[in-house]
């Protein structure tokens, strides 16, 4: 799985985009719990942030998968 | 409906397009304030997750026009450094009548606000 930061989830995580290899998919609850243990702070961003899987908003059933690009989206202020 | 979205890290440039059937044009630019949260600024610094951004624009103007239909869209975002009055974003509608134009530019940019990923990320 690939993962692009942006905007203040950038600075927080400290990279603009890694790689997770993941052994099965991800709920979004697991993905921030993962999130938070390899950088600690992300967590805090959970309340702010959408998270988008293959440029789509991630439904609330729906899960990540290994081979899937997700992106964190902070509040966004485009134009 | 005919459309053109561009997210492109130049001073944006949109030509004039005549469509001999539209009878209303609207065209919003949004342009780079001298002033950000009381302090003078240079510029703004624009960032996008690009292929999503433009996937999000491109489904709202369809989701717009299926309300009210208009017959042509095009929109330019600026990324990287925007120096103080130069456009970050053009918005250029064109219908048979004026209602349309504007409802579905200002539908635009209050969804953009709220759903694509382009972000100001600081002010220089």
């Amino acid at each position: 799985m690939k993962i692009f930061y942006f905007a203040q989830a950038a600075d927080t995580a400290g990279c603009r985009e890694e790689s997770w290899e993941l052994q099965s998919p991800l709920t979004a609850s697991e993905f921030w719990g993962e999130l938070e243990k390899r950088h600690p702070g992300m967590g805090a961003l959970q309340s702010i942030c959408r998270i988008a899987c293959n440029c789509e908003y991630l439904g609330p059933e729906e899960r990540i998968q290994a081979d899937d690009e997700v992106a964190l989206i902070p509040p966004v202020s485009g134009g | 409906m005919k459309l053109r979205i561009e997210c492109c890290r130049e001073p944006l440039v949109l030509e004039e397009y005549n469509a001999p059937e539209s009878g209303g044009v609207v065209r919003f630019t949004g342009v780079v304030r001298e002033e950000e949260h009381g302090h003078s600024i240079a510029g703004l610094e624009y960032e996008a997750y690009q292929p999503m951004a433009e996937r999000i624009m491109e489904r709202i103007l369809e989701e717009l026009h299926s309300v009210h239909p208009v017959h042509s869209a095009r929109v330019l975002h600026r990324l990287g450094f925007v120096p103080v009055g130069e456009a970050a974003i053009i918005v250029e509608i064109h219908a048979a009548h004026r209602r349309e134009a504007f409802q579905v530019a200002e539908g635009f940019m209050d969804r953009l606000k709220q759903e694509v990923p382009i972000w100001k990320v600081k002010a220089l």
